[in-house]
């Protein structure tokens, strides 16, 4: 069996599902755990025991990553901060890049130190800062902000912004009115890395902006820089409603794109195969970085660097294996990433894409595929179906929407998108080396644009395009992957032997 | 269910071995930080060190404008090597009183 990983991964990911839900102290999870693990040294040589041991191992590891995730440090911000809201001081290094928008400022400090009162401490900690003005901040360097720090709220319906803030290890808001006090103490605090790599960022957003509107700008932004917030939220609802909103969100697809126009410039550019992929692997991580480095992308990310080591070292590169890396890589930094939207779909969506597109594309006769518009038609109907049959519970659970056409309009646009992806890069790329040529590679964006989102306005606009869903159940949800996985399980063993034992060993078609 | 080599085995044993003891040591340290009062919040921590600041930071001095902080800044790139504030009556526009003035907001290095 060449999928060992995906096991491994399932057992971490139920072990972190276990801390989340029952009460067990860490001290009796890494007993359990120090116990399995002592069991596999000695079942070491039998096949089947060893592998129920080191799952079990790894069950009770991912259940002690959580319920450590879950201690803070005595001199943690959250702990230092007694009442419901304080005016402090407040000393820390600003560790992403800014968000500046007319009249208020927000970015993430980690903190340094603590001022309550009398009292000074060290402190540590990440805060969500805002700021009542506009500031020119970057990433790495070291304010003194004075202003009221409280904890986030957590509202009784919709989005539960506190426990979104918890899960990304935010504990306390520091709110700082346009009076209060705000001093830049030193710069270059932060990762070197991370710094350049938002200064290749904010150059690649100012060519864009220069070049385009501010329309087409705020779209392309989010497209190769994942800065979504300058769209409209009516343009947000529509992408949602028509079940394309992943164009906009960084992931696979892009990085994928990134990866091709590197790996094309490289050979155009002669350079040798191996420090081709090498050069190619350090650019995907920093662009990983300028994106900032969510979880599909990090995903999608840590995929194409196994798939290119698997290049540089002559290996075989296995799916379901550089997934399970990636979930590894993602939940030991951050367990409480199996909890949001964001990683589910994006986990998700590859599982059933990798799944399912071979098995719907198998229903066609195989005479079409000669045909090279035939077969592009059958691949992106096959990935679009696949993606849709996995997400669409998790899509109608979270945002009680059901959108019958969203497997035509996904073969439209997701082409579509990744040549406007493709033309973006190449503007912004322009833009930075030839500024003088740039206009026509705008201007060419600014159509590629517009038709895009006529098309989205004018289906969004069709009777019966979606439908609003009342809330489903999580019960409902289980039942219909667990129906999904027996149907294709079915499939595996009774319709692909049927066929052939039909055929004497040949396929259907 | 899947198939390990015996030394695909022992490495996955060490790897989960590593991560075990590293949990367990990253929790002690969490439970066991100290908390450190400091005393001087607002004295070093706001003051501005002289071989980094650029000119905005320097400008954030009371006494000092954009004309002075461009001095600073050429001062420090002809002097290499750590400066302090009694070196700032070497530049042009630092009187001594000048000096006595603006010196408390600038870090001091042993």
């Amino acid at each position: 069996m060449q999928y060992p990983l995906p096991y491994l991964c399932l057992a971490f990911c139920l072990g972190i599902i276990a801390a989340a839900y029952l009460k067990i102290t860490f001290y009796v999870l890494c007993l359990l755990a120090l116990l399995f693990l002592i069991l596999s040294v000695f079942f070491v040589r039998q096949p089947k025991k060893i592998n129920v041991s080191i799952g079990l191992t790894i069950f009770f590891l991912g259940a002690a990553l959580l319920r450590n995730f879950q201690v803070l440090p005595n001199h943690h911000i959250a702990k230092l901060l007694i009442s419901k809201g304080e005016v402090v001081s407040i000393i820390g290094v600003i560790v992403n890049d800014p968000i500046c928008q007319v009249g208020k400022t927000s970015f993430i400090l980690k903190a340094e130190k603590l001022e309550i009162g009398q009292i000074c401490q060290e402190a540590c900690g990440n805060v969500l800062v805002r700021i009542f003005q506009s500031k020119e901040l970057a990433y790495g360097e070291r304010l003194l902000l004075g202003g009221k720090l409280y904890r986030p709220f957590s509202f009784s319906r919709g989005f539960d912004f506190k426990q979104y803030l918890r899960h990304q290890g935010i504990y306390c808001i520091l709110s700082v009115k346009k009076s209060s006090k705000v001093k830049k103490l030193s710069e270059n605090a932060g990762n070197p890395v991370k710094a350049f790599s938002f200064q290749i960022k904010h150059r690649l957003r100012e060519v864009i902006v220069k070049n385009l509107s501010c329309f087409s700008a705020g779209i392309l932004n989010a497209l190769i820089l994942g800065d979504r917030q300058d769209l409209s939220p009516y343009l947000l609802d529509v992408l949602m409603k028509l079940g394309t909103i992943h164009i906009i969100a960084i992931s696979g697809f892009n990085v994928g794109i990134v990866a091709f126009i590197i790996l094309i410039t490289l050979k155009i550019a002669k350079i040798h195969r191996k420090p081709r992929y090498i050069l190619t692997v350090l650019l995907l991580v920093v662009y990983c970085i300028l994106t900032g480095a969510s979880a599909p992308v990090v995903r999608a990310t840590a995929m194409a660097v196994i798939l290119l080591c698997a290049y540089i070292f002559e290996r075989e590169v296995n799916i379901y294996n550089s997934l399970s890396i990636a979930t590894f890589v993602i939940l030991a930094f951050n367990p409480w990433q199996l909890f949001e939207i964001s990683f589910q779909l994006s986990f998700l969506s590859v599982v059933s894409i990798v799944c399912f597109t071979p098995k719907i594309k198998s229903l066609f006769p195989k005479r079409l595929d000669k045909i090279p518009c035939l077969r592009f038609l059958i691949l992106t109907f096959s990935g679009s179906s696949a993606a849709w049959i996995g997400l669409m519970p998790l899509i109608a659970y979270y945002f009680k929407i059901f959108t019958p056409i969203t497997v035509l309009v996904n073969m439209l646009i997701v082409p579509y998108s990744a040549l406007i992806t493709a033309s973006g890069f190449t503007l912004a790329v322009v833009g930075m080396i030839f500024p003088a040529i740039s206009p026509a590679f705008a201007a060419t964006n600014e159509l590629f644009i517009l038709v895009l989102f006529k098309i989205h306005y004018f289906l969004a606009g069709l009777p019966g395009a979606y439908f609003k869903l009342p809330g489903i159940s999580f019960l409902q949800i289980l039942l219909y992957y667990v129906l999904l996985i027996s149907i294709l399980l079915w499939y595996d063993c009774y319709v692909v032997k049927y066929y052939k034992e039909d055929n004497n060993g040949k396929d259907l078609f | 269910m899947f198939d390990l080599t015996q030394q695909e085995r022992k490495v996955i044993i060490f790897l989960l071995s590593l991560f075990l003891i590293g949990l367990i040591v990253d929790f002690i340290v969490k439970k066991a930080s100290p908390l450190k009062n400091i005393f001087n919040f607002s004295n070093d921590s706001s003051k501005v060190d002289l071989d980094t600041a650029d000119k905005d930071l320097l400008i954030s001095v009371p006494g000092i404008g954009p004309k002075l902080a461009e001095r600073i800044i050429e001062y420090r790139a002809q002097h290499p090597g750590p400066i302090s504030s009694r070196d700032l009556k070497n530049i042009k526009g630092i009187s001594a009183h000048r000096l006595e003035k603006i010196r408390d907001n600038f870090l001091e290095k042993e």
